[in-house]
């Protein structure tokens, strides 16, 4: 007998059960799957967006350091702009360089790919020469990551110009308002104070939604400063050395001019001390009368030897010893002749140690203004005066010049008291000559 | 049955690759959570190397030369200089010392136990650049770690590191000093360059430029000068009479900005300066002038502005000194400032000390180890400059990059005496008998 099977309603019913487990099982699958590939997915995104500023910022090293390895005025882009590309390590960029809008200032637009991954960087750099620092200077006033499609271009950097203009200008309107509410912050140290100094209210309500940011300068909190000071001890600043105060330094620049200027007056005045011995000499010295040189004898000596000589030639022609002399042999004539001889050698006895002694002493004057100008020529040789060096030859100079006033005006009394003594002798009434006779 | 038995095979085979799928996206989690904390822990220590690159010009030296973090080190316990500190968890609050705030520990919670299998390196590189690029430097940071597979795996992140180029000259633009220029300075009218008109005048060309340098950079000066002191006295008047608060704190910056600016322009000017003083100084025999001779009154104004140079030097740097040191003073500055503010200080008290000797340097010892206190705990690299620069204070003549500057500055002010003298004292040959 054949076995009957019973055909029942559930024949066929395990096959989809079990289809539509493994349907869902490779669903499951898949989506597991799918998760894993995500996660390598994002992790090599960040790792590529990481590797790809990297190289950005190695692109700005070079240029940055290209940049200050010569002054801001030999800069290669100066009045133009310069492009280029490289790679570095496992990522390429390109780049635009130009000058910024501002002196001393300049644009840099990077675009650096790494691992698929692409970013535009700006910076906007700032040199600053007018500083003593060891090294050159070269800032960032403002550094962005600038939307991936920007083209590195001029007209790129154009229009990424406009938004740095824009976030520079509101920077520094809001500057004053943060440096005020970060000098309010800084001393206070309690979470609540500073909760309310910020205007945050204790237990805000939470709002149902996050409202839009208010643009436009918040109301100003600047007023009197108030509350105590926790501020840590700061550094001491010494007082650093002021230029006085070294041994033997240099003559001072008003000193040296100072210098200079006496250094021409003594040799002025040595010049004319030198004159006027000179004419001292001309009209009271005291060396005898040589009619061979008339022109070597004083102007006083002359007088006595003139008078002199016409009383002896009257008297030789009274004599009829000698030839009419031409002259006026009067007796008053003749009285005034013999007073003035008289007088003028008398007043060689009386006057000469006198006019020896301020005679020499001028010497003497002349000899130590000779010997201050070449100590003065001598301290103007390189490294020049020292500051003592020149107060010192200032102070000679000064008791040389005080003495040689002194002699000078001495001189000029003598002379004055000789002259008159001859005037009151008589003679200037005689006709004599007095001039030194030309060579 | 035959149906169950056919489905069920079925099942059975192709439930077996399930369980491997589900196995193996349990595997890239535990590949990949490592390599994600290495990368935001290898993006740290670049940022700390760019950090430290930009405040301290020796970092480089200390991470070529000393090996700064280059020893594999773990990154918890404090044990890669990198990783010494993670957060402030002890007083005194608002500095983070290695040896008493919190390191990666195991109180630190879970973080500790992600980055725990990591070892930490930082090696650096320099390579010479072809010209006309400078040399580049590097950061390479390197993490390493066993896996679940026992596998050991690496992540590496480079970063470029500033490079600092030192400079030997104060760079502020000057005059250039053109032949034309020069020979102006001497006669207005002048239609050729100064070796002509010495030639014609049968003048000394060496001697007759030399005055015309001083002449050209001397008046440059001047005007500058001018021009600055009006604008420094409006700003101190109003420094002085402003209360507390950033318009006045503003404006103090600016002082202390404008005297060291001119101090750079003085200094850059002296540069020029001292080749022709030093010319004159040696010698300027009677009638190296030529004829007709520069008058007594040109030659009495260039005295006076190469006095005018040196005194405005000398004023500015002592200037500067003191309204960067009366700004750096106050209980109160904007953040940032303070740093900048110290390191001007430092270059400005340099300067002075080259250019005009000082008893001793034990001022600028003692004012880097203030610095140095001062910073400790708040900012490490600063720290470490103050270090490096306190070591190198007795000699700056050799170690300071603008020493040869101040040498400029020095030398010409001890030329000054002698060539002043000489053209105050110049004249004309004498007549022939």
């Amino acid at each position: 007998m054949r076995p009957s099977f019973r055909r029942t309603r559930d024949t066929g019913m395990v096959s989809a059960i079990a289809l539509a487990t493994m349907l869902l099982l490779a669903l499951m699958g898949m989506v597991v799957h799918m998760l894993g590939r995500q996660t390598y997915s994002e992790l090599m995104r960040i790792d590529g967006f990481l590797r790809a500023v990297a190289v950005g910022e190695a692109c700005h090293a070079r240029l940055l350091a290209r940049l200050e390895s010569v002054p801001w005025e030999q800069r290669w882009f100066r009045g133009d702009s310069d492009a280029g590309s490289d790679d570095w390590k496992d990522g390429t960029y390109d780049y635009l360089l130009a000058d910024g809008p501002g002196p001393f200032e300049a644009d840099l637009l990077v675009r650096s790919v790494a691992l698929r991954s692409r970013v535009v960087l700006f910076w906007r750099l700032r040199a600053d020469p007018f500083t003593l620092s060891p090294y050159r200077q070269i800032q960032t006033l403002f550094y962005m990551h600038a939307d991936p499609d920007t083209p590195v271009s001029l007209g790129g950097l154009q229009t990424l110009r406009q938004q740095v203009e824009s976030a520079l200008a509101e920077r520094e309107a809001n500057r004053e308002w943060a440096e005020e509410m970060e000098r309010r912050a800084a001393p206070v140290d309690d979470v609540a104070r500073l909760a309310t100094l910020l205007g945050i209210a204790a237990d805000p309500p939470i709002p149902d939604f996050i409202p839009p940011a208010q643009r436009g300068r918040p109301p100003s909190p600047l007023a009197a400063r108030s509350g105590p000071s926790a501020t840590p001890a700061l550094p001491a600043i010494p007082s650093f050395p002021a230029p006085a105060g070294t041994p033997n330094p240099p003559a001072q620049p008003p000193n040296v001019q100072q210098l200079a200027g006496t250094r021409e007056r003594i040799r002025s005045r040595r010049v004319a001390l030198g004159t006027r011995l000179n004419e001292l000499n001309a009209r009271l010295g005291f060396a005898a009368f040589d009619p061979a040189n008339p022109q070597d004898s004083s102007e006083f000596t002359r007088l006595a030897y003139e008078s002199k000589r016409q009383l002896a030639a009257c008297a030789a022609a009274a004599a009829s010893l000698g030839p009419d002399p031409g002259l006026d042999c009067s007796p008053g004539r003749l009285d005034k002749l013999n007073a003035c001889w008289t007088a003028v050698d008398a007043a060689h006895m009386t006057f000469r140690p006198e006019a020896q002694a301020i005679m020499n002493e001028m010497f003497v004057a002349l000899g130590r203004y000779e010997e201050l100008e070449r100590d003065m020529d001598a301290a103007a040789e390189p490294p020049g005066p020292s500051a003592s060096q020149a107060e010192a030859l200032e102070r000679r100079a000064a008791d040389i010049d005080a003495r040689a006033e002194e002699l000078t005006r001495m001189s000029k009394d003598l002379e004055a008291r000789m002259t008159n003594t001859f005037r009151a002798a008589g003679c200037y009434d005689l006709g004599l000559p007095t001039a030194a006779p030309q060579k | 049955m035959v149906e169950v038995l056919v489905v069920a095979s079925i099942v059975a085979l192709a439930f077996l690759p399930m369980i491997d799928v589900f196995r193996s996206g349990s595997r890239q989690l535990e590949q990949t959570q490592p390599y994600h904390q290495a990368v935001f822990l290898g993006e740290k220590c670049l940022e700390e190397s760019r950090l430290g690159a930009e405040e301290d010009p020796y970092f480089l030296s200390r991470l070529l030369v000393d090996g700064y973090g280059a020893e594999p080190a773990p990154v918890t316990g404090g044990r890669h200089p990198f990783f010494a500190v993670l957060e402030d968890t002890a007083v005194p609050w608002g500095r983070i010392e290695p040896s008493e705030d919190g390191a990666i520990q195991k109180e630190s919670g879970p973080l500790h136990d992600q980055v725990e299998p990591f070892i930490a390196a930082v090696q650096s590189n320099l390579t010479q650049g072809s010209p006309p690029q400078p040399p580049e430097a590097e950061a390479r940071v390197q993490f390493d770690w066993i896996d679940g597979r026992d596998k050991a795996m690496r992540y590496e992140l480079i970063a470029a590191v500033r490079v600092w180029v030192p400079r030997t000259k104060v760079e502020v633009p000057v005059p250039a000093g053109e032949e034309l220029e020069l020979a102006k300075a001497i006669e207005p009218g002048a239609t050729q360059g100064i070796g002509a008109l010495a030639a014609a005048r049968g003048a000394d060309a060496e001697k007759l430029r030399a005055v015309a340098k001083l002449l050209v950079y001397g008046r440059e000066a001047r005007s500058t000068a001018e021009r600055a002191t009006a604008l420094a006295a409006t700003l101190r008047a109003e420094v002085l009479g402003a209360s507390e608060g950033p318009a006045r704190d503003g404006k103090a910056l600016r002082l202390g900005r404008l005297d060291e600016a001119m101090a750079a322009r003085t200094c850059s000017l002296l540069q020029q300066m001292r080749p022709p003083l030093e010319a004159l100084a040696q010698a300027l025999p009677p009638g190296a002038l030529g004829e007709p001779a520069p008058s007594k009154a040109l030659l009495t104004e260039a005295v006076e502005l190469v006095r005018l140079t040196l005194d405005g030097f000398q004023k500015s740097v002592g200037a500067a000194l003191a309204d960067y040191g009366a700004l750096a003073r106050q209980e109160f500055v904007p953040s940032g400032w303070r740093p900048s503010l110290h390191v001007a200080l430092l270059r400005l008290a340099k300067m002075a000390a080259l250019t005009y000797p000082w008893p001793d340097r034990k001022p600028l010892h003692a004012y880097l180890a203030e610095l140095a206190a001062y910073y400790r705990g708040r900012m490490p690299h600063m720290v470490h400059f103050c270090e490096q620069e306190d070591q190198l204070v007795e000699s700056l003549e050799q170690t300071w990059p603008l020493s040869a500057a101040a040498a400029d500055a020095r030398k010409a002010r001890e030329a000054y005496a002698a060539a002043a003298m000489k053209l105050l004292l110049y004249s004309a040959p004498p007549a022939p008998q």
